[in-house]
């Protein structure tokens, strides 16, 4: 089963489909950095990531059907 | 002086007499403006035991030294009095075009006593100041009196305005200033209605004095470029593109806070109908910026659906949340109309929202019949939602019993449990239970349940300046005592907390005003050290504290409804948590110099000089 990816707002030009939505095919054993990595996303790029809704590291695994939303950070209320 | 313009209006409706006063330099040092300035007055001169609907009750507008300067987001003002929906001090903020023109006229700030004998309009044209008749305006909604004192006035004029829900004393009743801009929380609105005071007017037409033009000029071309090098880069600022709506609905949904079904859930099945992009898509005209804003997060919008037709600004993310995801509504016409209407009635969407769902869930449960209500109040029935706001604008029907606020809804139909408040002050769309140091935010915020007196959803939830473990309760109390400190400077300078709180703050947790720092002592003149502008921020929150304690308020009164404290979700992300408040309370307290009870002690209050 794959991943389910959001990149939101600006960050979805960095979709391997087009759109913001997708499913992502990382492989086993493969780290949330990892998936930086292959989607891309330049290092001086302000982003955050929640998997399943958590703030987690970039050294955390990612598991079948994992939710991964990767968003700028912005104030707003 | 420079940046403050140095004068302050007082006007005593009761004999309509107008009085210019110097601004006392020391008292603005002091308290630096804006809220500060206000609840400096409020305690001063205003009676914390009054009734808030009594000409006995004091009311402030004040700006900031650096509103209607070009420093971005310099637009705000504050309204300070005794709140009607709380019985707590209040101070309500706005933005839009209105206090720059304040400011413009000359004037920090407009200091209201007594009450009028028939309605009245404050119209101040450059220095000059009077009080004219409003008979001929009360009833009028907000568009159709801006209008008309524009007409009557100058159609450059700025207007701030109730609307029937003033004039009606609606415990939520807003003040509205062009049109659709809210000081919403409390119920500000409704102590002008109960003063016979229907709208401030104003035009002003000399620019703010800057102490230091060339150092002003060097900070800001440095914050505005780097802002617009980030568009260019990267592309618009979210904000920009899809307004706080866009910007916070997917958040909160992801991370199992968005408070929905009146609080009994964490997450909304309907979400994605609710989204700014989804109103960039279906209603979205334009956006809007504030003055000197260069984010524009406002929405202009449009909806010509059958039985939802209108066009106003909004909606924003919090009425999203309290319209739609707290209702179940997930009709955007149904959430964008109802908005509309908060807008022309002059309501403030968050309570408006958490009233209908508090209703919706007494009615859930059986406590609120058919025949009390006028007819069902079913979750999700966007039409019903829709006439529920007309009818509460007015004070009609079932609208009169809404009109009171959550909490004595509640108390009415026998259940004051199911008011999702704190201070009576219906909580904003954030959900406590995952996010520990908002829980407590909301508690010993001043005014009752605010995200805007330090937005702790920014570290635990968005993760900035970065990310923090929302479910942990140590550490807390410090950070939301800062956060406090510095979201009060940021209201009493003028500036608006989305920008301020993330452009001009060191970027850390510790978010010391560096940038805001340096824009005051640009501005004014006045040399502040950081330390100095901090304790200015301390005394602020003291000072609100001190009216508390005089109002009877005391650590009891910190609190969160028992869903929040012992009613964990059972599902999403944020399930199986509940609000440790107490043990974050203690060391808010600790940090701050108060006693256990939460009372600031003797020792406290003489360090600021307030005793």
């Amino acid at each position: 089963m794959p991943i389910h990816v959001h990149l939101f707002a600006y960050l979805a030009k960095y979709s391997p489909t087009g759109k913001e939505k997708f499913n992502f095919d990382l492989g086993p054993e493969k780290t949330l950095g990892r998936l930086l990595e292959e989607l891309q996303i330049p290092g001086d790029f302000e982003r955050r990531v929640l998997v399943n809704g958590r703030h987690v590291d970039t050294a955390t695994l990612l598991r079948d059907g994992d939710d991964v939303f990767i968003y700028p950070p912005t104030a707003g209320g | 002086m420079y940046g403050w313009r140095g004068k302050i209006l007082r006007v005593d409706l009761s004999s309509g007499k107008i009085k210019e006063e110097n601004l006392d330099p020391k008292v603005a040092r002091d308290y630096i403006g804006g809220r500060g300035l206000g609840v400096h007055y409020l305690l001063k001169e205003g009676d914390p035991t009054c009734d808030p609907l009594s000409p006995e009750n004091m009311m402030v507008m004040a700006a900031g030294p650096l509103t209607g300067t070009s420093a971005p987001t310099a637009a705000r003002y504050m309204v300070i009095t005794k709140g009607p929906l709380t019985g707590a001090v209040t101070c309500s903020n706005s933005g839009g075009q209105f206090p720059k023109e304040l400011k413009w006229a000359g004037l920090d700030a407009i200091i209201f006593t007594g009450k009028a004998k028939e309605p009245v309009y404050l119209w101040i044209d450059q220095g000059k100041a009077e009080l004219r008749p409003a008979k001929h305006l009360w009833g009028k909604w907000v568009p159709e009196t801006t209008d008309t004192l524009l007409k009557e006035t100058d159609p450059k004029a700025r207007v701030a305005c109730i609307g029937p829900a003033g004039e009606k004393l609606v415990l939520f009743a807003a003040i509205m200033n062009e049109k659709d801009r809210a000081a919403g929380r409390s119920g500000v609105g409704a102590v002008m209605g109960s003063k016979n005071l229907k709208a401030v007017v104003v035009r002003g037409k000399d620019a703010v004095p800057i102490a230091n033009k060339d150092r002003f000029t060097e900070i800001n071309n440095g914050v505005l470029n780097k802002f617009r090098e980030g568009v260019k880069k990267i592309g618009p600022s979210p904000l920009s593109q899809h307004g706080t709506i866009g910007v916070m609905t997917p958040l909160v949904q992801k991370f199992g806070v968005f408070p929905t079904k009146n609080w009994q859930q964490g997450q909304f099945e309907g979400w994605e109908a609710i989204t700014g992009q989804t109103l960039t898509q279906k209603y979205l005209v334009k956006t809007r910026a504030c003055w000197a804003c260069p984010v524009a997060c406002a929405r202009v919008t449009k909806v010509e659906e059958p039985g939802y037709e209108g066009e106003g600004e909004g909606p924003e993310f919090e009425t999203g949340f309290a319209l739609g995801a707290l209702c179940m509504v997930d009709n955007l016409a149904a959430i964008t109309k109802a908005n509309y209407l908060c807008n022309e009635l002059g309501l403030d969407t968050i309570s408006m929202g958490g009233t209908i769902a508090c209703a919706m869930e007494l009615y859930q449960r059986g406590y609120l019949t058919d025949k009390q209500a006028g007819g069902p109040v079913k979750w999700g029935d966007g039409k019903r939602l829709v006439e529920l706001t007309r009818l509460t604008g007015l004070r009609e029907g079932f609208g009169n019993d809404l009109a009171l606020g959550s909490y004595r809804l509640a108390e009415k139909y026998g259940h004051p449990e199911l008011a999702m408040v704190s201070k009576k002050l219906e909580m904003p769309g954030y959900d406590p239970r995952g996010l520990q140091g908002q829980g407590l935010n909301y508690a010993t915020s001043p005014i009752g349940a605010s995200h805007c007196r330090g937005h702790m959803a920014y570290p635990e939830m968005v993760g900035i300046p970065k990310p923090i473990d929302p479910h942990e309760t140590k550490g807390k109390g410090k950070l939301v005592k800062l956060w406090h400190e510095v979201f009060s400077i940021i209201d009493s300078t003028g500036l608006c907390i989305f920008f301020a709180a993330r452009n001009l703050v060191r970027p850390e947790l510790e978010i010391y005003p560096d940038g805001i720092l340096e824009y005051v002592n640009a501005v004014t003149g006045a040399e502040y050290s950081l330390d100095e502008l901090m304790k200015a921020g301390e005394r602020i929150l003291n000072a609100e504290r001190v009216f508390l304690v005089r109002a009877g308020f005391s650590r009891k009164d910190d609190s969160l409804p028992p869903r929040l404290t012992g009613e964990p979700h059972t599902s999403g992300p944020s399930a199986g948590k509940v609000v440790h408040l107490e043990e974050m309370k203690d060391e808010y307290y600790r940090e701050r110099g108060w006693d256990e009870n939460g009372i600031p002690t003797d020792k406290k209050l003489k360090e600021l000089g307030l005793k």
